[in-house]
């Protein structure tokens, strides 16, 4: 058979300059993912960071909430490697047990903010219409409340606890989410995939769950990345100041409370810097990680 | 451009009056009312309730709600419990603390943002980006009050360059104008803590939106034109690109007077901030209802007024 080089079939597949090999999204993502030095280093250290939370009860020194009264305002010691608290009690273990806390908080509070938002997000989208109107209104309404004001508030309501806490903030922060979600279902009702499947007679639900969030992912992932960070950041100030997770519970946040004294502010570093360090170290790594997923995850950048 | 700023304006109705909803069922659902924490044993019972009654607390609830809002529109934001004077009193006192602190630190975050962001943006990739950049995620990053206490213990306590707190120097009386600036000398520690947050977070979105401006044809063809590079970026570029930073400054309205609640508290100083928050320990409801509405009519505000900033600014929005 004579070479015609119009033809591409098996045999000059390969010189024919198309592109042969097919990569899935998810390695696409991951290459340009990983040129961002910023992007891995962040994800390194909350992942030791994870990973020391999970394993708290074997890598902390000390039994969280032993107290040693005799022993109390210690300064870091051999013995205690960051110090002792008010009570006695070993400062290493609790941050390493209030890294679990806050870390968890964050998570789940940020599970409840998305899957709120997402659900008010993609009736409203979906639907349009009265519903699209109502349920806009009131994110609207709810974001008029600045973010602080509004956690106060529901935590007083609520009484201090973890559970509360992980409400309050998952309360708070669900309208981004709920606006996200509806501006991305908006731009794929549109697209012709919709179109088809609605002709085919799917229902609405499986239409949203199976064909449209899948799609709308990508923000809502980057949302959720930025939002642990942020919830991390909010729980600290709640705890801070005493709305948040309740002594004896160590949290980062209410380990810093300490610092409102003066004796421990001017004079005992050790209790209150660490915990400080530590959110300043988690909410840094996440938000390079999200910053990272953002560039990564962007359709418009074409490599 | 009339029809744009009345519909904003007709939506804005509905929240406005779906905030006062709000507010009102979470300041009710807060448990225990200012007679609940009397622990008088001489007050009985029936006292209570008479306080109750007299101070409309055992009315039904819509019946409540509608009395509170008549009173709102005219004007009268109740009396507060705790500080024995009408919450409006309170607000007037409270509010040019907080105005000063929140404004101050604005203009030192607009002020230095705006410059870092261009330079940045003009040279992106290098060093000078990187770092500046490293900063503003750092600036992000920190939670607000550690850097707070942070700036007390080093600069205040350790250099004792500032007060450690409060407005005024305690026993100093100070005759003007020297009173006022013992206050700004207390304001500052605070103003530069909460100004180098609006640096970090602002400066980022100058780079972003500096960058797409800088990669548009008009900027190409002011270059071809010969215009010198800096009229390039300081009149043509940096115009268009303070755009959508017009938006950002509308939505800081609204912390002009909410914001820096926690910091407030650290400082102590005495704002609205340090208010709102033991009014809403002592349950003291009109001081809670009153601010929390006032500061979610200046978030609807403040978004009004970035809507419409935006629409005089870039005409190309006003005609949806």
């Amino acid at each position: 058979m004579a070479v015609n080089p119009n033809i591409v079939d098996e045999s000059n597949l390969s010189e024919s300059g198309l592109q042969t090999d097919v990569q899935s999204w998810g390695k696409i993502f991951w290459q340009r993912f990983k040129k961002n030095r910023l992007a891995i280093v962040g994800l390194i250290v909350i992942a030791i960071l994870a990973v020391i939370s999970v394993a708290a009860p074997w890598v902390a020194p000390y039994d969280r909430d032993k107290t040693d009264i005799y022993n109390r305002y210690a300064e870091p010691s051999q013995e205690h490697l960051l110090g002792t608290d008010d009570l006695g009690r070993d400062i290493l273990s609790r941050l390493i047990w209030g890294g679990r806390v806050s870390l968890t908080v964050g998570l789940v509070a940020v599970s409840i903010s998305i899957t709120l938002g997402m659900l008010v997000g993609a009736l409203s989208g979906f639907f349009g219409g009265i519903v699209d109107t109502l349920l806009m209104r009131f994110t609207d309404i709810v974001i008029s409340f600045p973010y602080l004001v509004l956690m106060i508030v529901i935590a007083s309501i609520l009484k201090p606890s973890i559970y509360n806490t992980m409400i309050a903030l998952g309360a708070v922060s669900w309208p981004g989410t709920a606006r996200l979600v509806r501006g991305e279902i908006l731009s794929l009702k549109q697209r012709e995939f919709v179109e088809a499947a609605y002709s085919l007679g799917v229902k609405p639900a499986r239409l949203i769950v199976r064909h449209l969030l899948p799609n709308a992912f990508a923000p809502v992932v980057v949302a959720a990345t930025l939002g642990v960070a942020g919830a991390i950041l909010a729980e600290a100030g709640l705890s801070f100041l005493g709305l948040g997770v309740p002594q004896p519970i160590p949290s980062w946040g209410n380990m810093l409370n300490a610092a409102m004294r003066w004796k421990v502010m001017s004079k005992m570093l050790w209790m209150w810097i660490p915990p400080g360090i530590m959110v300043f170290l988690a909410v840094i790594s996440i938000n390079l990680v999200g910053d990272g997923l953002r560039d990564s995850l962007d359709p418009r950048l074409k490599q | 451009m009339h029809r744009y700023i009345i519909r904003r304006l007709l939506q804005a109705i509905p929240i406005i009056i779906g905030i006062t909803i709000i507010t009102f069922s979470l300041a009710k659902a807060m448990p225990g009312d200012p007679f609940s924490s009397i622990l008088n044993p001489n007050i009985t019972a029936a006292d209570l309730l008479r306080m109750r009654e007299q101070t409309g607390l055992t009315e039904p609830l819509h019946v409540q709600y509608f009395n509170w809002l008549k009173q709102m529109l005219q004007g009268n934001f109740g009396i507060s419990f705790s500080h024995n004077k009408p919450v409006v009193d309170l607000i007037g006192e409270r509010i040019g603390v907080t105005l000063t602190l929140n404004l101050i630190s604005l203009l030192i975050g607009f002020g230095l943002a705006i410059p870092i962001g261009v330079i940045v943006a003009t040279r992106q990739y290098s060093l000078t980006d990187n770092i500046g950049t490293l900063i503003a995620f750092i600036g992000i990053s920190v939670p607000s009050f550690f850097t707070a206490l942070l700036a007390i213990r080093f600069l205040a306590i350790g250099l004792d360059m500032f007060p450690t707190g409060g407005l005024i120097t305690i026993g100093a009386k100070y005759a003007f104008p020297y009173n006022y600036l013992d206050m700004i000398y207390h304001l500052t520690l605070p103003a530069l803590v909460l100004g180098f947050f609006s640096v970090a977070g602002t400066m980022r979105y100058v780079r972003s939106s500096m960058l797409e401006v800088i990669r548009q044809d008009y900027i190409q063809t002011a270059r071809a034109k010969g215009l010198a590079e800096r009229v390039v970026i300081y009149k043509h570029a940096l115009r268009n690109a303070l755009i959508p930073v017009v938006t950002i400054l509308g939505l800081s309205l609204p912390g002009l007077i909410s914001g820096a609640i926690i910091s407030e508290q650290i400082f102590s100083i005495p704002g609205m901030g340090t208010a709102y928050f033991q009014s809403i320990s002592a349950r003291d409801y009109p001081v809670v209802m009153g601010f929390t509405l006032l500061f979610a009519i200046f978030t609807v505000i403040g978004n009004l007024s970035a809507d419409i900033a935006y629409g005089f600014v870039d005409p190309r929005i006003r005609y949806d």
